[in-house]
């Protein structure tokens, strides 16, 4: 982590581009030897199409079209780019000094058939273009280059999304096409009040990464912090979001999730409109939304499609699985061998006989149960679809039947184990049901060396911890702690749309979200004696997020 | 970022829990036997005495913690032996209440495992939490005091649907007279647990309303009697007060009583839980308050003595006393004698030089 | 340097807490290191040395609901004998290959020997003793030594001690005599000046011999049957006698503990009624200034139903209904009577009229304490019945009203 640092800010310092050894050459003006520069500068990809033309008919002109097949359109590059220019249906105006209007002006202007073409002079620009599946035409004498955006090629087209899946609700999902992304949320959100801002990250794969919020309703320190926060990443490569999620947030020493990622564009567009921002990295379909709190991790789109009492209740169920993974195995390790006396007798009775053969411990015996568990979870997830489901039979059933029938695990176990497995599926965020399988270890060892007490403890630690988790300012568990009333709308309750203000004006709902205005730089303050500034120094000590290094 | 606000909500439950902490477990006024309940209400009337007094101290500085203004108000040769006596005192409380609750939870349940054992892991948490800092842990009382909360009434439910209830046993009222309550409270319950709210000194700098802040704690405080004393009646009436009054723990056997139809049973681990959590605030606030006295007086970063102050409470705790017999005894006599001092003595004495100060500096315009 | 602290903090909570894992669990007990205990017997041994023989009924799980029984009796009995309960139970781990769990004992029985000499001291431990419930109900084993009783096997319940507990709840739901009586129960009666505890009967009924086999459950009618009987009356921790019949429903109904049980009256001319008293309500109080000679008013309000009413009687006018519930009511006062009597008899304020006093008249209560007994031999009450009927069931009247 530490030596990674030093590599990202060093690289940072030179903006160059990939394979420009030579630094930046920058158009020559002469054809061929800017052709041959991009040759070399791309290392002489086979992939890379040049197509000399003579263009003009009046002033005829040596001009070239460079594109990358595959990232290009190739449609848009044949019949708008060299199409248009071999057909020349207008000519080259002479201006007054009687010499022909300038070849990029020209093209501009009056040849090309495409929604999108500018000029550039800078190398740098237009390798990055060509780059993206842009064409760069060229033309001999001229110190600029006109890009044509012909970008497209083979994409995922829009699917249901299979992360997040529903009932009912809007069957489509985010792609990998940041563009097509935009697209989506564009299309529920038809307000100009919907931002969109750019930026390119990483120094190797200049990916393209959008930033979208309400004006209005999002928060300007909020906007601003993210803003501030993604400028700040300095890395070579960004092939998914998650690593964007792991530069911008608050505290990286934790198992909980502190943004929300989705693949389902009305949750995007949900949030946006409730004062988030949202984050779009090209080339992954899941999209980051920012701030999130605890509670979020815990509704899905569907909560607002079916009647709010049933969604309370689908709440509720969620949040009991939660509890019931994190301390299912903990409790009944911790009930058997150290506080029988709850048990009653009858059960008792029962799991006695049980265990009267098991050779080992109950400990020994849930973390087997449980590590076999992981084993089936990771192979049926890797697994293609089709094997996948031979290995959760192989699994569950035989595994599971032949290891009781065996006499080696207890049915009981087998039960406990196979209910904190299954509330780990009903947890709609799969990162944070993760979390809640890392955490419910902790809980199997504590509750077995200590019985309640290590688990009462336990507890007490895992919510300062998650106290001590902020989002971009705002505390984890709120509305909960601090308590807010007004902020209970939508946690473990979901009020009808008509209680919940969805109706009213942003500025309305702006006022209703006073916890958004004050966004701190994110770290947890601590506590600092409020005489003494001295202090201060004692606490940057602690700053240990990435964000904070400069 | 500067200054930690911690809001009014996060205060009240911070002092509920401390107050409940483990006197909602343990023995508590049981010398005035069946009226226990009667001397905690007359003990909590004399703590929010002696807790107006606090305020009106923190009013006058509302940005210092005690040691700082006895400091001010003491001058430096006298206010620093008085501040760092009181850091003693903070920590000798901890110690104290860590003893008390590893001890009782080795009684309650785990007989066998070592005390030292138990009170490490305690403080190992404590330390954790605060070093996450004293919001995180107010914040977090915020969501124990729902859980510890929710156990009572769970309780109340169920022994009153086990019919084990009989508030006959409360009667005669102050059969003795009102000598044993009023015997009481001026032994034990102005002391434990209201006087030692004089830890909130050290706390209420960080409260985010300086108008309000007091009240608050005062209803939390007024809050935590009225529970604390449906909890002693509560005792009284399902056990009996011999029983009650002979029990170390007597909400343990109380709960124990609740049998609903042979299934939920001797759910008196709950009552561990909550001595648990009681224990841990408890101790955890006055070990805060010791590191702020540190802090603030020796101008260290408030982190850094947090894992040395951790062990000396944790060996405080350990060679404190033999048996929880002697550790009780010394507690009750210490609260005769020693804790007024700097509950009531000192406290007193620095509201006198804050009034005078006031009085002669306030009317002058120029 | 500076993000080192992290790992260095990682680093000292590893250390601390390792060796918490080494040494491993001290409290922790597998359940198949567990012996579970359903039911103690405790006896009067020989002699000072071997006071207390306890016998503890331990649960054979395997037996009552596992896959590879062996046919073997479901519980097993263990004895230990000492000079103390503890020293008993220590010592019966002799025989016992598990810890003896004391946590789910149901039921305590102590002997008629040990409780005529005395059960003070034995309930010391039953109350300290963290793993003990205070929910175990006590029983006194009537003429016969205590042990006889958890050694005989039972039809309805494989365990012997549940199948006591549940004929305790049955019995108290419908014949009334016997009521719940937990070991706190048994502690409070104790302590009350002048009286003592009431504590039920337990004995066995029939042929003891081959009891505590499955040859007791061959024969349609079981040779030996456990049977809840008396109660037991104490005065302080000794047993003095044994309430029967209306002395003992009275007793139950003095201490507000039954709501219903058939109450049998002979018609001066129809022969015998039976109801079902299926609700009743007492409440006790005390008059007269003077602590030296006060007056208990005993208020009872029943409800009944006829059950049984083999005669010509016109249940259809009210009048006649209202004669019944007269005698009723006749009835429940002589039943309450003989119950004062009996603990007058006995000098044993059981009933708790002391505490009444003392809850309404502490000051009277505090001069009058040390010669209670006295006060108790010769104080007045009154009994304030009422008794209604609600109904006849489902017919008016009988048959033999018009043959």
């Amino acid at each position: 982590m530490n030596s990674r640092r030093q590599t990202l800010r060093s690289k940072s310092k030179e903006q160059g581009l990939p394979g420009s050894e030579t630094g930046t050459p920058g158009l020559t003006g002469s054809l061929d030897e800017d052709i041959r520069n991009i040759r070399i500068a791309l290392g002489g990809s086979p992939d890379l199409k040049v197509r000399k033309i003579q263009a003009g008919k009046e002033y005829p002109l040596q001009a070239a079209a460079v594109h990358i097949s595959g990232l290009a359109d190739a449609t848009a590059v044949n019949e708008f780019v060299i199409g248009s220019l071999l057909s020349d249906p207008s000519g080259q105006q002479p201006d007054d000094t009687g010499s022909p209007e300038p070849f990029p002006a020209w093209l501009i202007q009056r040849v090309l058939e495409l929604g999108s073409a500018e000029v550039t002079v800078e190398w740098n620009d237009l390798l990055l273009a060509v780059l993206s599946g842009d064409t760069a035409v060229l033309a001999d004498g001229y110190l600029s280059a006109v890009i044509c955006d012909t970008r497209g090629g083979e994409a995922r087209s829009v699917e249901e999304s299979s992360s997040q899946m529903v009932v009912r609700g809007p069957k489509d999902g985010f792609v990998e096409s940041v563009a097509t992304n935009i697209s989506l949320i564009r299309r529920r959100i038809k307000s100009p009040k919907l931002r969109l801002e750019y930026t390119k990250i990483g120094t190797e794969t200049q990916t393209h990464v959008a930033m979208l919020y309400m004006k209005e309703i999002a928060g300007e320190d909020l906007v601003d912090e993210a803003r501030r926060r993604l400028n700040k990443i300095s890395i070579d490569e960004v092939l998914e979001s998650g690593f964007i999620e792991e530069l911008i947030q608050d505290k990286t020493f934790t198992p909980f999730p502190t943004i929300y990622n989705s693949e389902r564009p009305d949750v995007a567009a949900g949030n946006l409109l409730e004062g988030r921002v949202v984050i779009i990295v090209d080339g992954t379909p899941f999209v980051l939304i920012l701030p999130a709190v605890f509670t979020q991790f815990f509704q899905s789109a569907e909560d607002y499609s079916q009647r709010f009492d049933i969604a309370i209740l689908m709440r509720i169920v969620r949040y009991v699985s939660f509890i019931v993974l994190l301390l299912g195995p903990s409790v009944y390790i911790a009930l058997t061998t150290y506080h029988y006396e709850m048990i009653p007798t009858t059960l008792l009775i029962n799991l006695l006989s049980q265990r009267e053969t098991v050779p080992f411990p109950a400990f020994v015996e849930a973390l087997l149960m449980e590590g076999a568990f992981e084993i089936l979870r990771e192979a049926g997830v890797r697994m293609p679809r089709v094997i996948g489901q031979t290995v959760s039979v192989v699994g569950a059933l035989i595994l599971g039947s032949a290891v009781v029938e065996a006499g080696i695990i207890t049915p009981i176990m087998v039960i406990v184990i196979a209910l904190t497995g299954i509330a780990s599926f009903a947890i709609p965020a799969y990162n944070m049901a993760i979390a809640g399988r890392i955490i419910r270890f902790a809980f199997l060892l504590l509750g077995a060396m200590f019985g309640f007490y290590g688990i009462t403890l336990g507890l007490i630690l895992l919510v300062a911890h998650m106290n001590s988790l902020r989002s971009f300012g705002i505390p984890y568990l709120s509305p909960f702690v601090p308590l807010s009333v007004k902020g209970q709308k939508d946690t473990i309750l979901r009020l009808p749309l008509w209680l919940m203000g969805r109706g009213k004006t942003a500025a309305q709902l702006r006022e209703e979200q006073p916890e958004y205005k004050r966004v701190t730089t994110g770290h947890e303050a601590g506590l600092a004696p409020l005489i003494r500034d001295n202090a201060a120094a004692g606490r940057s000590e602690e700053k240990v997020e990435f964000h904070e290094e400069e | 970022m500067g200054k930690v606000k911690i809001g009014l909500l996060q205060f009240f439950s911070i002092t509920l829990l401390f107050e409940l902490g483990t006197s909602l477990v343990v023995n508590l006024g049981m010398a005035s036997g069946r009226d226990a309940w009667l001397s905690i209400l007359i003990g909590c009337m004399a703590g929010l005495l002696m807790f107006w007094g606090y305020a009106y101290l923190y009013r006058k500085h509302p940005e210092m913690p005690f040691t700082a203004y006895a400091r001010k108000l003491l001058g430096p040769v006298i206010g620093t032996p008085v501040a760092l006596m009181y850091i003693i005192l903070y920590m000798n409380l901890s110690g104290r209440g860590l003893r008390d609750g590893s001890t009782m939870l080795a009684m309650a349940t785990m007989h066998n495992t070592p005390l030292f054992i138990l009170s490490m892991l305690m403080i190992l948490s404590s330390s954790y939490v605060l070093h996450k800092g004293t919001e995180v842990l107010t914040r977090t009382s915020l969501v124990f005091t729902m859980i510890v909360l929710m156990i009572g009434l769970f309780s109340m439910v169920l022994l009153m649907l086990s019919g084990s209830i009989n508030l006959l046993q409360l009667l005669p009222v102050l059969g003795d007279g009102l000598w044993p309550v009023i015997d009481s409270v001026v032994r034990q319950n102005y002391m434990f647990p209201f006087g030692e709210m004089v830890v909130f000194t050290m706390l209420m700098p960080y409260l985010s309303d300086m108008r309000k802040g007091p009240w608050v704690i005062a209803a939390a405080m007024l809050a935590s009697a009225l529970l604390l004393s449906a909890t002693i009646a509560l005792n009284i009436s399902v056990l009996g007060a011999d029983i009650a009054e002979r029990s170390p723990l007597p909400l343990m056997p109380t709960i124990s009583k609740i049998s609903i139809s042979d299934f939920i049973q001797r759910v008196d681990i709950f009552v561990v839980m909550v001595l648990i959590i009681g224990v841990f605030f408890k101790m955890s606030v006055f070990f805060t308050a010791a590191l702020i006295g540190i802090s603030e007086l020796f101008n260290l970063p408030y982190r850094r003595m947090l894992y040395p102050c951790s062990l000396i409470i944790l060996f405080t705790s350990m060679l404190d006393a033999r048996s929880f017999t002697e550790h009780l005894d010394e507690g009750a006599r210490l609260l005769y004698t020693v804790y007024p001092v700097f509950m009531i003595v000192i406290p007193v004495i620095l509201i006198i030089i804050t009034a005078v100060r006031s009085y002669f500096s306030a009317p002058r315009p120029g | 340097m500076k993000k080192n602290k992290p790992v260095r903090c990682l680093l000292l909570i590893l250390l601390l807490g390792l060796p918490i894992l080494l040494t491993g669990c001290w409290d922790s007990v597998e359940l198949n290191r567990r012996a579970i205990v359903s039911g103690v017997a405790i006896d009067r041994g020989e002699g000072e040395t071997e006071k207390y023989v306890l016998s503890f009924q331990v649960i054979v799980a395997d037996e009552i609901s596992g896959q590879n029984a062996r046919g073997i009796s479901p519980v097993a009995l263990y004895t230990g004998k000492g000079r103390t309960m503890f020293e008993a139970l220590a010592n019966a781990s002799r025989q016992t290959a598990r810890f003896l769990s004391l946590a789910h004992v149901r039921v305590l029985v102590v002997s008629e020997k040990l409780a005529r000499e005395g059960i003070k001291d034995m309930m010391d431990v039953l109350e300290r003793e963290s793993d003990t419930r205070l929910t175990s109900l006590v029983f006194v084993a009537k003429d016969q030594p205590a042990r006889d009783i958890l050694s005989t096997m039972t039809v309805f319940s494989k365990i012997p001690a549940n199948d006591l507990v549940e004929k305790l709840d049955t019995t108290s739901k419908q014949f009334g005599y016997n009521y719940r009586l937990e070991v706190d129960d048994v502690i409070r009666g104790i302590q009350l000046r002048g009286g003592g505890p009431v504590i039920n009967g337990v004995t066995i009924d029939g042929n003891r011999e081959g009891a505590d086999t499955n040859d007791n459950m061959k024969t349609i009618a079981p040779r030996a049957v456990i049977r809840v009987t008396e109660l037991a009356a104490f005065k302080d921790d000794r047993l003095k006698g044994w309430l029967t019949g209306d002395a003992a429903l009275g007793t139950a109904l003095l201490h507000n503990k039954i709501k219903g049980y058939p109450a049998v009256i002979r018609h001066p001319h129809e022969g015998y009624i039976t109801f079902d008293v299926y609700q009743s309500q007492v409440e006790l109080s005390v008059e007269g200034s003077d602590p030296e000679h006060p007056v208990f008013i005993v208020k009872i309000i029943q409800q009944a139903a006829v059950k049984e009413s083999p005669n010509s009687l016109n249940l259809t006018s009210p009048k006649t209904l209202e004669n019944l519930s007269q005698t009723l009511i006749e009835d429940t006062v002589q039943k309450m009577r003989t119950a004062v009597e009996a603990a007058k008899k006995y000098n044993s304020d059981y009933i708790g009229f002391g505490q009444l006093m003392e809850r309404s008249n502490p000051r009277g209560w505090k001069k009058v304490k040390d010669h209670w007994e006295e006060i108790f031999a010769h104080c007045e009450y009154r009994i304030d019945a009422d008794a209604v009927i609600r109904h006849t069931d489902m017919r008016n009247n009988s048959f033999q009203v018009n043959p």
